[in-house]
């Protein structure tokens, strides 16, 4: 594996890949260091009495069986937001917001597939959250029951 | 609590639900031999994660919570789990 071609000012070679458990770990609290005094999204974690060290270890789990990937995460992960929305509504703009400040901490400690992955993993949740809340002033379940055939 | 692929996918298996699953928990996928013997895919209950990503990549609605499923579909939750009782992997 070569690695890619280092952009001036870029320490590219330095960064590790995601490895185990504890690069997980320097990845989320790194993430909520910059999240929760963020100016768009911080406040959010406020309204929700996010008690971080109670939530470090399931964000924890969450992203070891993503990525890693090793079973670890068997909760609810959509439900919570859900909840948040209702009391604050999220909006697009959070969610990019969220988004930017994951790649962003991703990229500043790793580097790698599995660095690829977090991120890529990521966006995909992102959106699918946005995009479900934004639908959500009504209750879950919308689809139409189809005829009996 | 987990997910569950409904009736709407019988015959469809458009796989878009695939593509979005984070933790790759939905099967068969097309590359697995088993695809096309199956009429539906399925989520696996032990490992989704419910993060209602295939939710709204479904093009024809058919995933629901497992605590939401419609009365005349409830036999998809133990149809989906019990294709990973078959030992498919
Ligand atoms: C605007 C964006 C977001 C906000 C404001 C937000 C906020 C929160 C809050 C307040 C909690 C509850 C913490 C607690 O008290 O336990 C939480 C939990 C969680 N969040 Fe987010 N979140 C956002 C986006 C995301 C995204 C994009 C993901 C995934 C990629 C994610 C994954 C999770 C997970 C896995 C949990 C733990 C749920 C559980 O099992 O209890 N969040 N989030």
């Amino acid at each position: 594996m070569s690695a890619a071609p280092a952009r001036p000012g870029q320490t590219t070679s330095a960064r590790p890949d995601i490895v185990e458990r504890d690069d997980l770990e320097r990845l989320v609290r790194r993430f909520y260091g910059q999240a929760l005094h963020d100016p768009v999204i911080g406040h959010l974690f406020e309204i929700a009495q996010m008690d971080l060290d109670a939530h470090v270890p399931t964000m924890v789990d969450f992203w070891q069986t993503i990525v890693l990937p090793i079973p670890a995460y068997r909760r609810s992960a959509f439900a919570v937001h859900v909840a948040l929305h209702e009391q604050e509504p999220l909006t697009a703009e959070h969610f990019d917001r969220w988004l930017t400040l994951w790649n962003q901490t991703v990229d500043e400690l790793f580097a790698g597939e599995r660095a690829e992955l977090a991120k890529a993993r990521a966006t995909r949740v992102a959106r699918a959250f946005a995009l479900r809340l934004a639908g959500r002033s009504e209750p879950l379940l919308r689809i139409e029951r189809p005829a009996a055939r | 609590m987990a997910y569950v692929i409904n009736e709407p996918c019988l015959g469809v298996k458009d796989t878009s639900c695939v593509e979005v699953c984070p933790v790759d928990c939905i099967h068969p996928t097309p590359d697995e031999p088993d695809f096309d013997q199956h009429d539906q895919l399925y989520i696996d209950p032990e490992e989704c994660i419910d993060c209602d990503a295939c939710v709204e990549a479904c093009p024809v609605d058919a995933i629901t919570p497992e605590d939401q499923v419609p009365e005349e579909w409830q036999r998809f939750v133990e149809i989906n789990a019990a294709y990973y009782r078959r030992g498919s992997a």
